[in-house]
């Protein structure tokens, strides 16, 4: 990807500092009508800029949870505040200032006759002045690489253009915090290389980030923290590492490691207890021991 | 927004055996039964036997949930009804007495040159029973599809000729099709309403010009992808061969039983019962709507 313009991205940078949680569940639970729970009593709190996967399989509840990270649900019990907002009492599109959410299916979205239309929609929504659209979108299709494509219409895109397409219309609302649900399922190497790079940068910019991923390898090179779910109830919050050690987790959720995890399983037997997440840090391990 | 499941779901139970013609007959007797009366109650007592057969069916109540949308139908007719039932003008020779009773005023009395527009009862009722026929025949026709497998019912269509005439193959599909992507549509457009709401899109404002724009934000991506999925759904047919030149055969024969001639002959009493009740001795009519003739 060309040089990124994240400049005016930052600005949430300073929320870092703050402890207040930005996302806090207490005691959510959630039904389907006529369906049985879909969660239940799920307590979390998000602090600004931390990066946060949610794992598990399908049909665990982590869609179900995302959505109430918008108000797209509301919770049958307990309750949800974004940044001190009552989720139940604010409207989804007031609550889309603070939280953007990039869906699995850009064509679910897309409905504009121009690449810049459609990055902007959101932005005129919020009744931006005419300068800070030019400039948020720009900013946005750069950070996507689809600047050059402005003016085209989004169906002559690639589908891997369009999930860019849709996650730029989402970066361009400069969301304090950003949820991904999926966003590398039936994406090629390279384009999920560049999404998982688009979202470290704005992790490192200050924002928070929240993924939905089934890639453990994805997982285990970027998140700070990790949320397990199975059957509706968030069994295991903790770091990639902790997460990736515990074999109860892991086996009651059918999960699969990552393949450095995995090699790193296997030298267990010869005296490597390390749980190494990345390349350089297994090398690093290996190196050193075979140093001893 | 609910989404609306209409698609076959396998249960044991009498509706479900029935043969698809019978089920089609309890459709149009319907139909005709809900334009023979034009009395409130009567309609009720007809949406009270469809709600019946629907838990003869063992159909969950959920699968009927999208039906309050049919409530602001039924609003719509009680108003405009209300409003202008009187201007219709002829009404032919009505020999029972009554007058009009006037409700309320649209435009009330304490406003300029109020009161004005009257809503009439008797139009308010008549707008009733029209909503409530619409609430009947929509209550009925999912029954056919919930309780009917869509390859029977295309067994069935494919069977029916008239001397040397067959409903062509091409249409059974298409409108067997139909029906089978009501759901997913539905289901398109539910998950279309959560994208566009996420970045900000609010439904349901009070400005008319601004929501029709905010209409195509759904539209627009809903009509695509579908028309995108019939493209596919083409070459998926291409590949199985459709429209191969041999006789089609099926997997399932449906079975005529002697449950069916009973339906039938009860389904078919039922209706002509229902006829000349309302037509020759205005039961279910009410005394003031052309429909009374005599």
């Amino acid at each position: 990807m060309p040089s990124r313009h994240l400049g005016s991205f930052s600005n949430p940078l300073e929320n870092i500092l703050t402890d207040q949680a930005i996302i806090e569940t207490r005691n959510l639970s959630y039904s389907y009508p006529g369906e049985i729970s879909a969660l239940s009593g799920v307590d979390l709190d998000i602090r600004p800029g931390e990066f946060l996967a949610i794992v598990g399989s399908n049909g665990s509840g982590k869609t179900t949870l995302v959505k109430h990270f918008n108000g797209l649900l509301k919770p049958s019990q307990g309750h949800v505040r974004i940044d001190g907002l009552d989720t139940r009492s604010t409207r989804v599109s007031e609550l889309s200032r603070i939280v953007g959410f990039v869906f699995q299916n850009p064509d679910h979205q897309i409905f504009a006759y121009s690449v810049w239309e459609e990055a902007s929609f959101g932005l005129k929504l919020h009744k931006l002045s005419a300068e800070a659209v030019e400039q948020q979108t720009s900013e946005a299709l750069r950070a996507v690489s689809l600047y050059a494509l402005r003016d085209r219409h989004p169906r002559a895109l690639s589908r891997g253009q369009r999930q860019r397409l849709a996650t730029a219309s989402i970066l361009a609302l400069n969301t304090p915090v950003l949820v991904l649900d999926e966003p590398t399922t039936g994406q090629d190497f390279l384009s999920r290389r560049q999404i998982m790079e688009l979202a470290v940068e704005l992790h490192a910019a200050g924002r928070t980030v929240l993924m939905v991923t089934h890639d453990m390898a994805l997982v285990a090179e970027y998140a700070t923290r990790v949320i397990v779910m199975r059957e509706g109830a968030a069994i295991c919050d903790a770091t990639p590492k902790e997460v990736f050690e515990n074999d109860e987790v892991l086996e009651s959720t059918g999960l699969d490691l990552p393949p450095v995890a995995k090699i790193a399983r296997g030298l267990r037997a010869y005296g490597i207890s390390e749980t190494t997440l990345t390349q350089s840090e297994l090398v690093e391990t290996l190196i050193t021991a075979l140093r001893h | 927004m609910p989404t609306i499941d209409i698609q076959y779901f396998k249960e044991e139970s009498f509706v479900h055996r029935l043969h698809p013609f019978t089920k089609i007959l309890f459709e149009i007797s319907v139909l005709v039964i809900a334009a023979a009366f034009n009395e409130p109650l009567f309609l009720a007592v007809v949406i009270l036997g469809i709600i019946g057969v629907a838990v003869l069916a063992r159909i969950p109540a959920r699968k009927f949930r999208y039906m309050w949308v049919l409530a602001y139908i039924v609003l719509f007719m009680v108003i405009t009804q209300g409003v202008w039932f009187t201007s219709f003008g002829d009404f032919g020779d009505i020999t029972v007495d009554f007058e009009w009773r006037t409700l309320f005023h649209l435009w009330p009395a304490w406003a300029p040159g109020g009161p004005r527009i009257p809503v009439i009862l008797q139009g308010a009722n008549y707008g009733f029973s029209l909503g409530l026929r619409v609430v009947a025949i929509s209550l009925a026709f999912p029954i056919l599809v919930l309780t009917t497998h869509p390859s029977d019912l295309t067994r069935f269509l494919s069977q029916v000729r008239i001397a040397s005439w067959r409903i062509p193959y091409n249409f059974i599909f298409v409108f067997t099709t139909a029906f089978r992507y009501i759901p997913t549509v539905s289901r398109e457009f539910d998950q279309t309403l959560d994208a566009q709401r996420s970045r900000g899109v609010h439904f349901g404002g009070y400005n008319p010009i601004r929501q029709i724009k905010v209409l195509t934000t759904l539209f627009v991506p809903v009509l695509t992808s579908s028309l995108l999925s019939a493209h596919d759904l083409t070459l998926a047919l291409e590949t199985r061969a459709f429209g191969a030149p041999t006789e089609r055969t099926f997997i399932h024969e449906v079975h005529w039983r002697r449950a069916d001639w009973g339906v039938t002959a009860l389904l078919i009493i039922i209706a002509v019962a229902c006829l000349v009740l309302a037509n020759s001795f205005g039961y279910g009519v009410l005394p003031y709507t052309p429909q009374r003739n005599f």
